[in-house]
């Protein structure tokens, strides 16, 4: 997996290439812990190049969510490929998370 | 009345119906309607009210008259037995007294001459003068003896016995005495003698003396020599007993009726026939009821005044009354008798007439009775004659108007208010009829829709082949059968059966059809969809309802099919060599009862030739006459028989046997059948079972070998990218639950996760771990989904995930080992 990070005015916008699995995830993790502690509340995580993910991705999103939802922060995602947007319903993310077909239209809901 | 009644209700139901039945039944109400004519005919005839009455009236009449006629009869004979005995008896003492009046001088004559013989010197020729002047003189007395003991008349004589007779108004004397008769011998002279008193000999002809049949009174006279009195001999008087005939003759109570006198011993003395004289009168005693007669007759001759009824005595000859008493002063018994007929031939005649006069009077009673009855039952056959006609249907009819306020006014008005009764209730029944109609219509076309929501034809293919029949109890029913293609490759079949019948469970089983129609695809594991509309069931289900339940859905490539059976009787899978399976594994209960309850399913595959059956429980619990169900067995028989036909004709041969089973009996339950033959499967593999197997440690790198593994083998057996994604989650979620949590003791443990191709299309993989038992069916994964950020734990979303993308999914420990079976179509 390998991240691929950018920041543009509105956010910053984290790239996940490959799979994200019970083996790399804490990569994810890291990074996205020391964000939060550099109180960056804006994150958009772009899942175009996401092969695959796991419940333990899932769950670091979902940790991810509730610590930015906790300091009134943004926390979206965009651009999930079909397979993936399946494994979401199947887990009821769909209802949770901000998903956008798009980076576009991710940056307008900043 | 009641016939009455059968007849007017039958006609109009038939006439409502219109069925074909009604014929028959017109023609049953003709004949009831017949014999009802003929009852009201009979009023008069033989068993009519009238003859009734007055045959009942007649014979109470002749009760009541036979027992005052009995009474009347019985008291008037006592009166004339009464009056018979007061006549007899006045009688009787009168000719008593007149007898007594005979007598007494008789008796008195010897007395004085004995006195006057018992002096020192007895002048005996004095005493002869004295004897034939009396005879000479009284009437009654026939002659005169004084019989002397031997020397006592003189020294000289022996026996001397001087003796005076009557014969024409001129006296004899002659002397008895002669060795021929010797007189010591006679009663008359011998009785006196031994008692020393007078007494009355017993009646006798004296031959050589008077010559003639008489009594004697006989006087015994004494003599005093030196001092001594001494018997000296008998003085006798003789009385002709035919003196007394004239004063008997003169005693009579009737016309025949006569009397008699007799001696203590029974000798008749004054008989009524020559030819009975002396005759003892026991011996007249017809010997029939001899005994009861003897003790009155022995009675009479002790000399008790009596009255009896005689009915076998010679001397009578007809049964007669006889009244005896003694006679005073000698041992006589005078009787008189008359025969019964005359005392009571005047009462006997009366009673006669009477019974004439009575006879012709019970006959013009017996005319007015049956006339008067008559008059009143008439209105009763008129009544007759109308509700006829009402019972013709005809309710014009008017009753007989009948003006008095007895019971039959009463009956009338009775008829007259259920006429109209009648008439409303007919016309409720033709409402009601109609009403049932127009709902037997509406359950017509309701029976129609239902009918039309099953699909009825499977297209002809050369895989496949499939036929399903639905015969409901009633218009309409709740079993249920469908099948439809989910995509080209993709059929779907089910059966079900809703609790209770008719109506209710139509709409029921209409609601569940709609529930599956629209939740079943191929996006979700079969059982999922299950469960799902097992909630949505139970949301909405007031009255309690449920259906027994099994879908199934068909690859018709791989010939696989991944089935659910909730509660329903188990299908069987029918093998080309005609071998039967029965598929017992049930994966639920049936939907609608429990909203919180789960339900698994299990995949199995199709050979060649192989046919699924499903049916519901009509057609094994269908019912014969004898109240026997039809039975499991009988079925397989059919099947196994038939396996090579196809489904249609299967379907026609059990439908024909179960009705031929019940026949004579109503339908009890609807009769479902739906059968799936594969006849070829395309692409099925004939290969050997393919397998694959890896064994990892219980570390978390080892999962990149997994993931390399299952790569390898998603495109040696053409699993598609997205199933391969599915099956990498499936694995790396199980794989990681048990590095992390099977193993408390930190050393190293083999997991073994073995890929199984089973065909083309459905693949098994088996995970085996050696750590701690863990059953993930039993983790309740349901909140995992629906909840909200702040309420959503961390952890148990990968099991879920595991159960929600795999087609079956199965638990077992083994030997210390979690051994985890999943099945996944591809």
């Amino acid at each position: 997996m390998e991240l691929i990070e950018k920041n543009t005015e509105k956010c910053i916008i984290i790239g996940i290439k490959g799979r994200l699995d019970t083996i790399n995830y804490s990569i994810l993790e890291k990074r996205l812990m020391e964000l939060l502690d550099q109180n960056v509340t804006k994150i958009m995580v772009n899942c175009s190049q996401m092969d695959y993910v796991s419940s333990s991705g899932l769950r670091i999103l979902l940790m991810a969510l509730k610590r930015i939802t906790m300091v009134k922060g943004k926390f979206v995602l965009c651009s999930l490929q079909e397979n993936i947007r399946e494994i979401f319903e199947i887990s009821g993310f769909t209802s949770i998370f901000e998903i956008y077909p798009n980076e576009e239209d991710a940056l307008n809901a900043f | 009345m009641y016939n009455f009644f059968t007849f007017t209700f039958a006609k109009n139901l038939s006439a409502a119906a219109e069925n074909d039945s009604s014929d028959y039944r017109y023609m049953e109400n003709e004949k009831k309607q017949n014999e009802g004519a003929r009852s009201g005919m009979r009023l008069l005839s033989k068993g009519g009210l009238a003859i009734r009455y007055t045959r009942f009236f007649i014979l109470a009449f002749l009760l009541v008259f036979s027992i005052a006629f009995y009474y009347t009869f019985v008291y008037t004979r006592a009166i004339l037995d009464a009056d018979a005995v007061q006549r007899a008896s006045d009688i009787t003492d009168l000719t008593i007294s007149r007898i007594s009046n005979v007598i007494k001088p008789v008796e008195q004559v010897p007395y004085t001459l004995a006195s006057a013989l018992e002096n020192d010197k007895p002048d005996y020729p004095m005493v002869l003068d004295l004897a034939r002047e009396f005879v000479l003189d009284d009437t009654v007395v026939f002659g005169s003896a004084i019989a002397f003991e031997p020397y006592m008349y003189s020294k000289k004589l022996y026996r001397y016995c001087p003796y005076a007779f009557e014969t024409r108004n001129a006296i004899i004397g002659k002397d008895l005495s002669s060795p021929e008769y010797d007189y010591f011998t006679k009663d008359w002279y011998r009785i006196p003698k031994m008692l020393q008193k007078a007494v009355w000999s017993e009646p006798y002809y004296d031959k050589g003396g008077g010559d003639t049949l008489m009594c004697t009174y006989s006087v015994p006279f004494y003599q005093w020599i030196n001092h001594n009195r001494v018997f000296a001999g008998v003085i006798t008087m003789d009385i002709s007993l035919h003196t007394f005939q004239n004063i008997l003759k003169s005693a009579r109570v009737s016309q025949t009726g006569f009397s008699y006198l007799m001696s203590r011993q029974g000798k008749l003395i004054t008989p009524i026939k020559e030819k009975y004289l002396n005759t003892d009168i026991r011996k007249l005693i017809l010997r029939k009821q001899g005994r009861a007669t003897d003790s009155v007759i022995d009675k009479m001759l002790r000399g008790e005044r009596m009255f009896v009824k005689i009915t076998d005595l010679e001397l009578v000859k007809v049964p007669s009354l006889i009244y005896s008493a003694p006679v005073p002063h000698t041992n006589w018994i005078f009787a008189i008798t008359f025969p019964t007929m005359e005392l009571y031939g005047g009462m006997y005649d009366f009673f006669w007439k009477l019974t004439i006069i009575f006879l012709v009077s019970l006959f013009a009673m017996t005319i007015i009775t049956i006339l008067i009855t008559g008059k009143f039952t008439r209105p009763i056959s008129r009544l007759v004659e109308a509700t006829h006609r009402i019972g013709q249907g005809d309710f014009g009819t008017v009753m007989p108007i009948y003006r008095s306020k007895d019971e039959i006014s009463q009956l009338t008005n009775a008829f007259s208010q259920m006429k109209e009764e009648l008439v409303h209730y007919i016309s409720n029944l033709q409402e009601a009829t109609a009403a049932r109609e127009k709902m037997e219509g509406e359950l017509s076309v309701a029976h129609d829709i239902q009918m039309g929501l099953l699909p009825k034809t499977f297209p002809v293919r050369d895989d496949w082949d499939l036929a399903a029949l639905l015969d409901p109890a009633r218009a309409v029913g709740g079993d249920l059968y469908d099948f439809y293609f989910l995509d080209d490759d993709h059929l779907f079949i089910a059966i079900g059966d809703v609790s209770g019948k008719g109506v209710p469970a139509s709409l029921f089983m209409v609601s569940a059809r709609t529930l599956f129609r629209s939740r079943i695809s191929l996006r979700e594991p079969l059982n999922q969809s299950v469960y799902e509309i097992n909630k949505e069931i139970c949301r909405e289900n007031p009255n309690q309802m449920f259906v027994t339940f099994i879908a199934g859905i068909v690859d018709l490539k791989n010939g696989s099919m991944t089935y659910c059976n909730a509660g329903h009787n188990p299908p069987f899978l029918v093998r080309p060599s005609g071998k039967i399976e029965k598929m017992k594994e049930v994966h639920g209960i049936p939907l609608g009862i429990f909203e919180h309850t789960t339900y698994s399913s299990a995949t199995i595959l199709f050979s060649p030739g192989d046919a699924f059956l499903l049916y519901t429980d009509g057609v094994t619990e269908a019912l014969n006459s004898a109240g026997d169900f039809y039975g499991e067995e009988p079925m397989l028989d059919i099947v196994a028989q038939n396996h090579d036909l196809c489904p249609s004709e299967l379907i026609r041969r059990l439908e024909s046997d179960v009705v031929d089973f019940m026949k004579g009996v109503d339908q009890a339950d609807d009769i479902t059948l739906l059968i799936l033959k594969s006849k070829q499967i395309p692409t099925q593999d004939t290969k050997a079972t393919e397998v694959k197997q890896i064994r990892l440690q219980n570390q978390l790198g080892e999962l990149n070998r997994l993931v390399a593994t299952l790569e390898q083998v998603a495109e040696e057996w053409e699993i598609p990218p997205k199933a391969c994604m599915e099956l990498n989650l499936i694995l790396e979620e199980l794989f990681t639950n048990v590095v992390f949590y099977a193993f408390d003791d930190g050393g190293d443990h083999e997991i073994v996760v073995t890929f199984k191709r089973i065909v083309h299309g459905i693949v098994e993989i088996i995970l085996e771990d050696d750590g701690k038992e863990f059953n993930l069916l039993e983790k309740d994964t349901s909140d995992a989904v629906n909840q909200t950020i702040d309420e959503r734990k961390i952890g148990g979303l990968g099991i879920h995930f595991v159960k929600q993308l795999v087609n079956e999914i199965r638990y077992e420990r083994m030997d210390g080992k979690n051994i985890v079976h999943l099945i996944r179509n591809y």
